[in-house]
C-alpha cells in the first residue's frame, strides 16, 4: 500500500476509460446504501455471501457468471451509473497507525493499469489536489461511512429474517440453461408479515426506502437475460459463414 | 377422563432435555398453556458427557427445539461427524478399513452397486474399496475436510452430516433453552419417594426438600439407575451380553498436541484384541475410549492396549472405568412412565445408536402424546412394540460388525463368529445376502433404524460376498454402474477442491457464524 503522496504522485495521470475498463469482467461489485437510488435505476441489487467469513454484503449483480458483466459493452459500461468500488479506483482507503490509533488514509495502487501516460493529473503544478483527486476523496469517504450504515441495514434485515435465498434457474434462446448460486434477496411475504412494531422501526430506522429498492431492481434481471441473449446471437453473426 | 397436563421428566441429562425440548417445541407455542413440563433433576448428580457421536437426524431435532447451529457449535465444543472408519476389525492389519459413510451410494436403488464393484475389482478395473468407489465421502473424511462451507446455510449440507459433540455441554445449552424460551419449569431437587395411584399409576414424587410433584405423565430420563422403569416398576432387563460380548469402557479426554491439530471429521473406530477403542475428535480434544468384553481379557492387558494407542500423552490422563451391561428393559413404557435413553437399555457406542434412540423416543411420545390417561394404554402399547422392533435392528445391525471379521487372534472374536451369538433374524438375512445384495425391501417397516445400504457398507467393506442367483439384470445395468463409478470419481475430484478443512470451518464458525439461509 502507498499512501499518496503530492511530491512522489505529483505526476501521475489516471486514464477514466481504463478505471471503467477495470469492470469489465466483474458480475457482482460491492455498493453501499447510499448508491441504492442511483443503482437501483439500472442493476439488480442482492446480497451475497463473503467466501472467506459467510457473511452477507450487498452487489450490484452485473453478469450471470463469474468474469461476466452485462452491462460493459464495447468498451464502455452501459449505465449512466456506475459503481463507486468501480469508480474509486486505482484508489484505496489505508489506515495509518503511526499516531497510536488508526487513522484512514488515501491510497493508491501504483500498478494499476489505469495509471497512464495521458489522462486526469492528481495534482496541480503547484501540488494542490485537482478536482478529479479531490472527487476519489469524496467517493471514498462516502465508501467509508457508507459501509457502517449498510453494514448496519444488512444486520438488521438479516436478525428479522428477511432474506431469503434466490434460486435463478434460465434458459437462453440458444437453449443454454444456467442456475444462479449464492445471491439473495429480500423476502417480501416476510417483511408483509412483520408485526407493526418492527415494521415501523424499519420506517423510522430509514429502511424501507433500500428494502423496497431492492425488491424493484430485481426487474433488471429480465433486461440481464436479453442482453444475454442478444449476446448469444451477436456471437453467432460473427462465426457465421457464408453458403 | 382428565387429559394430560402435566408432564414431568426426572433426570436432566441429554436425555431429559431433548426430551423435554421436543415436547415442548410441539406444544408450549406462546399462546397455549395446556401442558405443562416439569424437568427435575438432582443437584449432585452429574451426567456421563463422554464425547458423544450423533446421527444426522440431531440437526432437524435441534431445529425443532430452536436452536440456532451457530449457537450449538459454540456452547457444544461440537464438530462435524461425516461417518464412521472401521480399522483392524477383518484382518487387523494396518491397512485394514473401511467407512460407513452417511451418504448413499451413489444411484442406490437405480443400479446393484455392489455386484459390479465385486466383478470391477476381479477383473482388474478398479482398485477402491467399495465405500470408496461407490460414495465421495470416504475421500472427504481422509482428506480432513468438513462436509460444508461457511457459506452453506445453517443445518444444510454439500456432505451429508451428523455431529460430535461434549453431551454434558448438549445438556447444558438445551435446559438453559428449555426454561428460557420453551417454558419448561426446572427443579433441582433429589425424588425420595414415588406415590401411586391404585392402578399402579405413578401420582407424584415426593423430594428430598419435602415437595410433591404430581403429573399425568413422567418421562423416566434417569441414566443407568433407571430410578422409574427399573427400580420402581421392576420391568426385568434383557441381558444381550450373549450377542454383544462388551462388558467394560475406560474413556478419557486425550489434548491435542498442537492447538490446531487436525480434528477428524469422522468417528475412528479401532479394533482391538477384546473389544474396540472409540476415538472422537471435538474442538478442543480428542476423546477417546476402549469398550472391551472382561470375559476375553484382564484389565492390565486392556489397558496395555489403551495405552499404545493414545501413546505417550497416556500417563497423565485421567482415565475413567465404567462397567456396561449391554441390552434393555423388557418394556419401556408401563402405566404412565416411559423411559428414554439410558434408563431404557445401553448397547455399546458403535454407531452412535444412544442419543437417536432418545430422539426417537421423545419424537415418538410428542407425535403420539395420550389425549388422556383413558387412551394411554394404547400408545403404550404401540411404544413398545415399536422400539422393541428398533432395540432389536440395531442389535443386529451391531452384531453385523462381527460375524465377518477373519481375526483371529482371540477367543472375542472367534465366539463372535459362533452362530449361538448370532440373533436368527440376522442368520436369516446373512443366508439371503449370500444371494442378493441388501435392498429397501429388506426393510420395509416405518421404524427401521439402519436403511439397506448401512447394511451394504459393513457388508462389502468386509469382504462379503453376494453370488446372485439370477442374471436378471438389464443390459444397460452393467453401463450404467460403470458411468455411476466415474461420476463418483469426477465428483470426488470437484468436491476435494471446494471443502474446507474440518478444523478451519468450525473455527470460522466460531468466530463469524453460519447464516440461517
Amino acid at each position: 500500500m502507498t499512501a499518496i503522496d503530492r511530491t512522489a504522485h505529483r505526476h501521475i495521470l489516471i486514464d477514466p476509460l481504463k478505471v471503467e475498463a477495470l469492470g469489465a469482467d466483474t458480475n457482482m461489485v460491492p455498493i453501499v446504501m447510499a448508491e441504492f437510488l442511483k443503482t437501483a435505476t439500472r442493476f439488480p441489487i442482492v446480497f451475497t455471501k463473503n467466501a472467506e467469513t459467510g457473511q452477507f454484503s450487498v452487489i450490484a449483480l452485473c453478469g450471470f457468471e463469474t468474469g461476466e458483466n452485462l452491462f460493459y459493452r464495447t468498451g464502455k459500461w452501459d449505465s449512466l451509473y456506475i459503481p463507486l468500488n468501480i469508480l474509486r479506483q486505482p484508489f484505496f482507503l489505508g489506515s495509518d497507525n503511526t499516531a497510536g490509533e488508526a487513522q484512514p488514509v488515501i491510497c493508491l495502487d501504483l500498478d494499476s493499469p489505469c495509471i497512464s501516460d495521458e489522462g486526469k493529473p492528481l495534482f496541480s503544478e503547484e501540488g494542490e489536489p485537482e478536482k478529479y483527486l479531490k472527487d476519489m476523496q469524496s467517493m471514498l469517504a462516502s465508501l467509508y461511512h457508507g459501509e457502517q450504515t449498510t453494514r448496519q441495514f444488512i444486520d438488521t434485515v438479516n436478525e428479522l429474517n428477511l432474506i431469503q435465498k434466490m434460486s435463478l434457474d434460465i434458459k437462453f434462446e440458444n437453449g443454454e440453461a444456467i442456475k444462479v448460486e449464492g445471491i439473495y434477496t429480500i423476502d417480501e411475504s416476510k417483511l408483509n408479515a412483520l408485526p407493526l412494531e418492527q415494521f415501523s422501526n424499519l420506517r423510522q430506522g430509514g429502511l424501507l426506502f433500500p428494502i423496497y429498492s431492492m425488491i424493484q431492481s430485481l426487474g433488471h434481471i429480465h433486461w440481464m437475460v436479453n442482453q444475454r441473449n442478444i449476446r448469444n446471437e451477436e456471437a453467432k453473426a460473427w462465426f457465421s459463414e457464408t453458403s | 377422563m382428565k387429559p394430560i397436563r402435566d408432564i414431568v421428566i426426572v433426570g436432566g441429562g441429554s436425555a431429559g432435555w431433548i426430551t423435554a425440548g421436543l415436547i415442548a417445541a410441539q406444544y408450549n407455542h406462546s399462546n397455549s398453556e395446556e401442558l405443562k413440563i416439569t424437568l427435575i433433576e438432582s443437584p449432585t448428580h452429574k451426567p456421563i458427557g463422554v464425547g458423544e457421536g450423533t446421527w444426522p437426524t440431531l440437526r432437524t431435532t435441534l431445529l425443532k427445539i430452536g436452536i440456532t447451529e451457530t449457537e450449538f457449535f459454540r456452547e457444544c465444543d461440537a464438530s462435524f461427524k461425516q461417518g464412521a472408519k472401521f480399522a483392524k476389525w477383518v484382518t487387523g492389519a494396518d491397512d485394514d478399513y473401511y467407512y460407513h459413510p452417511l451418504m448413499l451410494p451413489q444411484n442406490f436403488g437405480k443400479v446393484d452397486l455392489p455386484l459390479y464393484w465385486n466383478n470391477a475389482m476381479h477383473a482388474g478395473d478398479l482398485q477402491t474399496s467399495f465405500s470408496d468407489a461407490v460414495c465421495i465421502q470416504e475421500a472427504i473424511c481422509e482428506a480432513g475436510l468438513a462436509p460444508k462451507k461457511i457459506t452453506t446455510a445453517e443445518y444444510g449440507s454439500i456432505a451429508n452430516y451428523a455431529y460430535h459433540v461434549d453431551s454434558a455441554k448438549l445438556g447444558i445449552m438445551l435446559q438453559k433453552h428449555c426454561v428460557e424460551k420453551l417454558r419448561v419449569n426446572h427443579i433441582l431437587d433429589d425424588v425420595t419417594d414415588i406415590n401411586v395411584h391404585e392402578n399402579g399409576d405413578i401420582a407424584s414424587l415426593s423430594t428430598k426438600t419435602g415437595n410433591t410433584l404430581s403429573g399425568d405423565l413422567f418421562v423416566d430420563c434417569t441414566g443407568f439407575s433407571s430410578l422409574l422403569l427399573g427400580k420402581h416398576y421392576g420391568v426385568p432387563f434383557i441381558d444381550k451380553s450373549d450377542v454383544l460380548f462388551i462388558d467394560t469402557a475406560l474413556a478419557t479426554h486425550v489434548p491435542y498436541e498442537e492447538q490446531n491439530a487436525p480434528i477428524a471429521s469422522h468417528t475412528i473406530s479401532t479394533a482391538q484384541k477384546a473389544g474396540w477403542i472409540w476415538d472422537i475428535g471435538l474442538p478442543t480434544r480428542r476423546g477417546v475410549g476402549y469398550v472391551y468384553s472382561s470375559q476375553y481379557t484382564t484389565e492390565g492387558l486392556a489397558v496395555a492396549e489403551y495405552e499404545k494407542y493414545i501413546g505417550e500423552s497416556f500417563s497423565g490422563l485421567d482415565v475413567r472405568k465404567i462397567p456396561i451391561t449391554s441390552g434393555h428393559h423388557e418394556k419401556f413404557w408401563v402405566n404412565n412412565c416411559v423411559a428414554v435413553g439410558l434408563s431404557a437399555g445401553f448397547l455399546e457406542p458403535l454407531e452412535a445408536s444412544a442419543l437417536v434412540l432418545v430422539e426417537l423416543s421423545a419424537q415418538f411420545i410428542a407425535a403420539q402424546l395420550p389425549a388422556s390417561r383413558a387412551v394411554m394404554d394404547i400408545t403404550a402399547r404401540r411404544f413398545n412394540t415399536v422400539f422393541q422392533y428398533r432395540w432389536d435392528r440395531i442389535i443386529d445391525f451391531l452384531k453385523l460388525h462381527y460375524i465377518l471379521t477373519k481375526r483371529t487372534d482371540s477367543d472375542f472374536w472367534i465366539d463372535n463368529c459362533r452362530s449361538e451369538s448370532i440373533p436368527q433374524s440376522l442368520q436369516d438375512q446373512m443366508e439371503l445376502w449370500k444371494y442378493r445384495t441388501p435392498n429397501d425391501s429388506d426393510f420395509d417397516s416405518n421404524n427401521e433404524v439402519f436403511p439397506a445400504a448401512s447394511y451394504q457398507y459393513v457388508l462389502y467393506g468386509m469382504g462379503f460376498l453376494t453370488k446372485p442367483a439370477f442374471n436378471n439384470c438389464k443390459d444397460d445395468a452393467e453401463t450404467l454402474a460403470r458411468t455411476t463409478f466415474s461420476k463418483v470419481d469426477a465428483l470426488k475430484q470437484k468436491i476435494l477442491s471446494d471443502l474446507p478443512t474440518n478444523r478451519d470451518l468450525i473455527e470460522k464458525i466460531q468466530k463469524y457464524g453460519m447464516q440461517r439461509v
